[in-house]
């Protein structure tokens, strides 16, 4: 698997914004600050350089030809 | 509108789209620009990561001005315990209800102006950082000096506060911070020495509130 294909970029990236978006909502059903810090951390800056990551792979999709 | 709709459901429903959304990406990745690709990842990536983060940090927000987030560390435990002890400031009003009990710490601990709120929770990253990192002082101290402007925000104008000894006099001097009403009222918690450290340490227990919440999240 080539990391550098977009297509590799964006199963990356869409796999860290589920996996961030999930942590951030059972962050959720806590309270303390240990929730908060990985709501920050956990759902925050995953979820945020997932979605990052998958757009520039989508960016770099060659336009399919019809 | 959204107030009517309980946060938790929110939450769970737009994670619930953006999971199945990503989801889509992960197995197809090839459809990024065919047809609505474009668009669809747009959606999948900007707009519902953008709300599920919003309705997350929102509720996070909302939790922390709870009394049950500031007595979950357990140096705050001995300020915790002094709820129950009628003999203190901070006892008298939760035993009273003059603070709500759900957000007893947040209702004294705020700044009642303009940017209050904001100031708050920049002081509650501060309160993050010294938990983790440690360097905690024993007893604790505020960062700055109490303004009597939080008192004076609920009990100025109250007939038990004009009919008091010795306020109607005060008032410029309570307004200027001339005067503390600690000075009068005190001790605002009356924690021993000592006994943060103990509690840090695991090595005392404190009796503390039980609380009850009408919502979960606020």
């Amino acid at each position: 698997m080539n990391a550098r294909r977009p297509a590799t970029l964006i199963r990356i990236g869409a796999f860290c914004v589920i996996a961030g978006e999930l942590i951030a909502l059972a962050s959720q059903f806590d309270v303390g600050p240990t929730p908060f810090v990985v709501f920050i951390l956990g759902g925050g800056v995953l979820t945020a350089g997932g979605a990052l990551l998958a757009l520039y792979g989508v960016l770099r999709t060659p336009t399919a030809r019809p | 509108m959204l107030e009517l709709i309980p946060g938790p459901l929110i939450a769970i429903v737009a994670t619930l789209i953006g999971v199945l959304l990503a989801a889509d990406f992960l197995f197809r990745p090839g459809r990024a620009k065919q047809g609505a690709g474009p668009l669809v990842a747009a959606i999948a990536f900007i707009a519902v990561p953008g709300l599920v983060l919003t309705v997350g940090a929102e509720r996070h927000i909302g939790m922390s001005k709870k009394t049950e987030f500031c007595l979950s560390c357990h140096e705050m435990h001995p300020h915790g315990a002094t709820l129950l002890n009628a003999e203190s400031l901070a006892g008298k009003h939760f035993a009273n209800r003059y603070v709500p009990r759900e957000q007893a710490c947040y209702t004294c601990h705020t700044e009642y102006t303009m940017y209050g709120g904001m100031a708050a929770k920049l002081k509650g990253l501060q309160h993050l950082v010294v938990h983790y990192r440690g360097g905690i002082t024993d007893p604790i101290k505020t960062y700055d000096p109490y303004s009597n402007r939080e008192c004076l925000h609920c009990h100025e104008g109250a007939a038990s506060f004009d009919e008091a000894i010795g306020h109607g006099d005060e008032l410029e001097s309570f307004r200027a911070d001339k005067v503390s009403c600690l000075e009068c009222h005190k001790p605002a918690h009356g924690v021993e020495a000592g006994d943060v450290t103990k509690a840090y340490g695991g090595e005392k227990q404190f009796e503390l509130p039980k609380l009850e919440s009408k919502d979960g999240a606020h």
